[in-house]
C-alpha cells in the first residue's frame, strides 16, 4: 500500500470510528423513540458513508458487511420493518463487528462466523417482521441484491466528491405526464424519484385533473408536478431524465436560482405565480392594491387553486432554505475546522510544556542579569506562552458528553442480562475536559456504573414491591467547579448496608473497634483494598478487587472520591477531577532548600506565622483568621525537614469542599506555570506527592497531593491518641 | 380482493386496506369501491397491516374522495396513516397545507394537520 493510501487508510478509520460511535448513540436513542425518522436517518447516513468510504479506501469486507445492515435500514426507512428492541441488539452487535474489523485486512475464521451470525439474525428478523408473506419475499428480493460492487460505490463518491465542488442551482420543473404515460413503458414516479436524488428537493402534486371514481382508468396519470430542485447537476443532466418520455407528455425546466445570491430573501407569491403563467400581472396588481394576505385573496377570488398556491408558497420556502444553507455554509466554511491527529495534538502539548520551562528559566536568568530590556522581552515571551498554553490545552477538551454512549450501552447491555429495567439519565454533557482525562476516567466510571447495576438497583418485580417504579435510574452528571470537574453517578437502588459494611469491616481488621464510626465513615470503608460485601462473584463484580481500584486510579489524576448513601433509597458517588494533567497553576513554596507546588485552584490567602507560636503550640495546631480557628499542618513535619527554619514562617490556606486547612512552610515564591511530570514508577507510591514540575533553574519541585497530606494528618493524629492500631 | 376488506356499519361503510396495492392491482379494487361508496351513506377508509404502495393508490383515493363528495357522501380517513403511505405522500408532493381544490379544502384527505405530520 502506498504511503498516500496508508495516510487515507488512517483517516477511513478514524472517521469510522467517530460515526460508530454515532451510531452507538442513534441506536440507543432510536430504543427509547422508534418512530424518530431522524434517527433512523442518521443511522443510515452512517451506515451509508461507512460503505462508501470503505470502499474507497480498500476497506471492502468493511463496506460489503455495512451494505448489508444498511439494506435492513433501507427497509425501515421506508416504514415496511418495524424498529423492536431485538433490531436494535441486532444492529448494535453489528456496529461493534465493524469496529472490529476495520483494523483486520482478513477476517480470521471467529470473525467470519460472527458475521454470519449477524448477517443472518437480521435476515431472519428483517423475513420475520415485515409481516405477511409478499412483504418477506420484498425483503428476501433485497437481500438476494448483489452487495454494491466496490468500484461502483468508489465511482459514486468520487462524483459525490466533484459534484460538491460545484456551485448549486436551483430549478423548477414542471413535468406533466400524459395520461396514458405507463402504457408507453415509463413510470413518471421513477422519473421523480430520479429527480429527487440529484440534490435536495421540494415537490408539489397537482391532483385537480384527477377524475370521479366512475371514469377514472386505473392504469392512467392524471396527475403533474411542481419540482423545485436544488442540485450541483447542469441543466442537461435533468433533460437526460426525460430522454425517452412520450410525445404526449411535457416539461419545463427554468433556472430559478443560480446560486449567487446569499441571503434568505426570494420572491414575493404574486411574482412565482405570474412567472409561472398561473395567475395574469393585471390580477396580481389588483390584488395586492387590496390586501396583504394575498394567497387567501387569490383562492377567495377563484383566481388561484390552492394547490397552485402551496406550490409557489413552497417555491418561496425551498429557495429562502437553499439560500440561508448557502449562507450558512459559506459563514462555516470561512470558520473551516480541520482533522489533526490527537498524537499531534499530544505533541504539541508536550512542547508548550517544554516551552513554559524553558520561559521559566528565561525569566531567572534575565532577572539576574537585570536588563530591562532582556526582562521586557522575557515579560513578552511569558505573556505570549500564557496564550499559547491556553490555546493549545483547549484543542486537547472534549465534551463530557462524548463518552455517554459508551455507558448508555452498558446499562443496556448489562441490565438486560441481569433482567433488570434502568435507565441511565444524563446531564452535563456539553461539560470539558481534557481528552487524556477523559480517557483515564473510563474504567473507573464503567466500574461504578457496573456496580451500581449489579448491586444497587433491585430487580424490578423487588422494586415493586418496595413501592419504587419497576424502572430504576442511574443519573450521571458532570459540571465546572473551578478547575475541577464534579462527576456525580446517582443511583435509586438499595443503598448501602451500612451495618453490614461495618460488621465486614471490623472483621477484616480496617476499622477501629473502640468507638463509633460515623455513616460517611463506613460507606467511604467501600475503598478500601480487598473489601466487597457481595455474596456471590459474579462475572459483573464481587470479586474484592473494584472500588479500591476506581479510588486509586481517581488518585491518579489527582481526584476525590466521595461515597453517600442512604439504605433503601440509593447511593451517590461524586468525583471531583482536575480538568487537565498537564499544565497546572502552581503556587511555589519554599521549605528550607526544598521547593514544592501547591495546586493554586486549592489556595484561598497566605498569612503569616511566627515559628515560637508553633513551636509552643503544644500539638494544637490552629491558627486564628479573622476570629475563624483554622487547622494546620506543618510541612517540616511531613517531609522531615529539619534545617534552617526562619523566625517568621508562613501558613498557606487552602479550601477543600469548603474545609480550610492550612499549610505551614518557609516562604511563599509566588505564582508558577506548573508543568506536570509523572514521577516514574519507582516513586509513584510515595503518598502526599502527586507529580514534579522543573523550575527556570533546573531545579525540581514536588507537586504537593494535599489531600493524601491532610488523610495522613488525621490517621496519625487518630494513631496519636490510640482510636487506630 | 385480498387487499380491500369492506363492512357495514349501521348505515356507513368501512373500507379497509391492507398489504400491498400498486398500480397493477388498482384496476380490481375500482369497482368495489364505487359499489361501496354507493351503498353506504358514509365512508370510513382505515388501513390494517399495511405494506406498501405507490402513487397510483394515492391517485386512486383521490379519485374516491371527488366521487364521494359529488355523491354526498361524507367520507373519512382514519389517522395515523401507514408509514409507508406517509412516505409516498411526502415523496410525490401530495402533502396540503391549504387542500387541493377549494370546493373540499377542509376536507382534504391530505392536509398536513389532518394526517399528522
Amino acid at each position: 500500500m502506498s504511503d498516500e493510501m496508508e495516510e487515507f487508510g488512517e483517516i477511513f478509520k478514524e472517521e469510522t470510528y467517530e460515526l460508530l460511535v454515532e451510531l452507538e448513540n442513534s441506536l440507543m436513542d432510536l430504543e427509547g423513540e422508534p418512530e424518530n425518522k431522524d434517527l433512523i436517518g442518521s443511522i443510515f447516513r452512517a451506515l451509508h458513508t461507512i460503505k462508501g468510504s470503505g470502499a474507497m479506501f480498500g476497506f471492502e469486507t468493511v463496506s460489503a458487511f455495512a451494505h448489508e445492515v444498511e439494506n435492513v435500514f433501507d427497509l425501515v426507512r421506508e416504514g415496511t420493518l418495524k424498529v423492536t428492541k431485538e433490531l436494535i441488539g441486532y444492529t448494535l452487535q453489528a456496529k461493534d463487528f465493524i469496529r472490529d474489523i476495520v483494523e483486520s485486512t482478513e477476517l480470521t475464521a471467529d470473525q467470519e462466523s460472527t458475521k454470519n451470525n449477524i448477517l443472518s439474525d437480521l435476515k431472519n428478523y428483517s423475513e420475520s417482521n415485515t409481516g405477511s408473506q409478499e412483504s418477506a419475499e420484498d425483503t428476501q428480493e433485497d437481500h438476494e441484491k448483489p452487495v454494491a460492487e466496490p468500484e461502483k460505490i468508489k465511482e459514486d463518491i468520487v462524483n459525490e466528491d466533484v459534484k460538491n465542488e460545484e456551485i448549486d442551482t436551483t430549478f423548477r420543473i414542471r413535468f406533466k405526464p400524459s395520461e396514458k404515460i405507463l402504457q408507453g413503458g415509463t413510470d413518471p414516479a421513477e422519473l421523480i424519484s430520479e429527480l429527487r436524488g440529484l440534490g435536495k428537493s421540494s415537490i408539489v402534486s397537482h391532483v385537480n385533473g384527477i377524475p370521479n371514481l366512475d371514469t377514472l382508468q386505473a392504469d392512467h396519470c392524471y396527475i403533474y408536478w411542481d419540482i423545485l430542485l436544488t442540485t450541483e447537476h447542469n441543466i442537461d443532466t435533468i433533460k437526460d431524465i426525460f430522454i425517452f418520455l412520450d410525445e404526449d407528455s411535457d416539461f419545463q425546466i427554468d433556472i430559478i436560482d443560480d446560486g449567487e445570491a446569499d441571503d434568505g430573501d426570494y420572491k414575493k407569491l404574486g411574482h412565482i405565480l405570474v412567472e409561472k403563467g398561473d395567475l395574469s400581472i393585471d390580477e396580481m396588481q389588483n390584488m395586492v392594491s387590496k390586501q396583504p394576505r394575498f394567497g387567501e385573496l387569490l383562492v377567495e377570488q377563484g383566481l388561484a387553486e390552492p394547490e397552485k398556491i402551496d406550490s409557489a408558497l413552497l417555491e418561496q420556502k425551498h429557495i429562502r432554505e437553499v439560500r440561508k444553507e448557502r449562507k450558512e455554509k459559506t459563514d462555516k466554511t470561512v470558520a473551516a475546522s480541520l482533522r489533526v491527529s490527537s498524537v499531534k495534538v499530544d505533541k504539541l502539548v508536550d512542547l508548550v510544556g517544554e516551552l513554559v520551562t524553558a520561559q521559566a528559566r528565561l525569566a531567572q536568568i534575565s532577572n539576574g542579569i537585570d536588563d530591562t530590556e532582556l526582562i521586557g522581552l522575557s515579560e513578552d515571551i511569558e505573556r505570549l506562552i500564557w496564550e499559547l498554553r491556553d490555546n493549545t490545552m483547549e484543542m486537547r477538551m472534549l465534551p463530557f458528553g462524548s463518552t455517554f454512549g459508551r455507558f448508555k450501552r452498558l446499562v443496556r447491555d448489562l441490565s438486560g442480562n441481569l433482567n433488570k429495567e434502568i435507565e441511565l439519565v444524563t446531564v452535563g454533557g456539553e461539560t470539558e475536559l481534557d481528552k487524556t482525562v477523559i480517557e483515564k476516567l473510563g474504567d473507573p466510571l464503567t466500574h461504578i456504573i457496573r456496580n451500581c447495576i449489579d448491586h444497587g438497583i433491585e430487580e424490578p418485580d423487588e422494586r415493586v414491591k418496595k413501592g419504587k417504579n419497576r424502572l430504576g435510574t442511574i443519573h450521571l452528571s458532570a459540571y465546572h467547579s473551578g478547575a475541577n470537574v464534579i462527576i456525580q453517578i446517582k443511583d435509586d437502588g438499595a443503598g448501602l448496608n451500612i451495618e453490614k459494611i461495618e460488621k465486614k469491616a471490623i472483621s477484616k481488621g480496617i476499622a477501629p473497634t473502640d468507638r463509633k464510626m460515623s455513616d460517611k465513615e463506613i460507606s467511604s470503608l467501600i475503598f478500601e483494598p480487598g473489601f466487597s460485601t457481595a455474596q456471590e462473584v459474579t462475572d459483573v463484580s464481587g470479586r474484592g478487587v473494584g472500588m479500591d481500584v476506581v479510588k486509586k486510579n481517581i488518585d491518579l489524576l489527582r481526584g476525590l472520591i466521595d461515597v453517600d448513601s442512604k439504605q433503601g433509597e440509593g447511593t451517590t458517588i461524586k468525583l471531583k477531577i482536575p480538568l487537565t494533567l498537564a499544565i497546572i497553576d502552581g503556587l511555589l513554596i519554599a521549605i528550607g532548600k526544598e521547593r514544592f507546588v501547591l495546586p493554586l485552584s486549592t489556595v484561598e490567602e497566605c498569612i503569616e506565622i511566627k515559628h515560637n507560636e508553633i513551636a509552643n503550640a503544644n500539638g494544637r495546631h490552629f491558627v486564628k483568621r479573622r476570629g475563624e480557628l483554622i487547622p494546620y499542618i506543618n510541612l517540616r513535619d511531613i517531609f522531615n525537614l529539619v534545617d534552617d527554619i526562619p523566625e517568621l514562617e508562613q501558613v498557606v490556606i487552602t479550601n477543600i469542599d469548603g474545609e480550610r486547612i492550612g499549610f505551614v512552610v518557609d516562604t511563599v515564591i509566588g505564582g508558577h506555570q506548573t508543568v506536570i511530570k509523572s514521577l516514574g514508577s519507582i516513586y509513584k507510591n510515595i503518598e502526599g506527592i502527586s507529580g514534579a514540575t522543573i523550575l527556570g533553574d533546573g531545579s525540581i519541585a514536588l507537586i504537593l497531593d494535599i489531600l493524601k497530606i491532610i488523610i495522613n494528618a488525621e490517621l496519625d493524629k487518630l494513631k496519636e491518641a490510640g482510636k487506630v492500631g | 380482493m385480498d387487499n380491500l376488506e369492506i363492512t357495514k356499519d349501521g348505515k356507513g361503510g368501512i373500507l379497509t386496506f391492507s398489504g400491498k396495492i400498486l398500480k397493477e392491482n388498482i384496476r380490481d379494487i375500482k369497482d368495489l369501491l364505487i359499489d361501496a361508496i354507493d351503498d353506504a351513506e358514509s365512508i370510513v377508509i382505515e388501513f390494517h397491516d399495511f405494506k406498501k404502495t405507490d402513487m397510483f393508490f394515492v391517485q386512486l383515493l383521490c379519485s374516491v374522495h371527488k366521487y364521494a363528495l359529488l355523491k354526498k357522501k361524507k367520507i373519512e380517513i382514519l389517522k395515523p396513516l401507514p408509514e409507508s403511505l406517509k412516505t409516498i405522500l411526502e415523496d410525490f408532493g401530495f402533502f396540503r397545507d391549504k387542500g387541493c381544490i377549494k370546493e373540499v379544502e377542509e376536507n382534504c384527505f391530505w392536509l398536513k394537520e389532518v394526517t399528522n405530520v
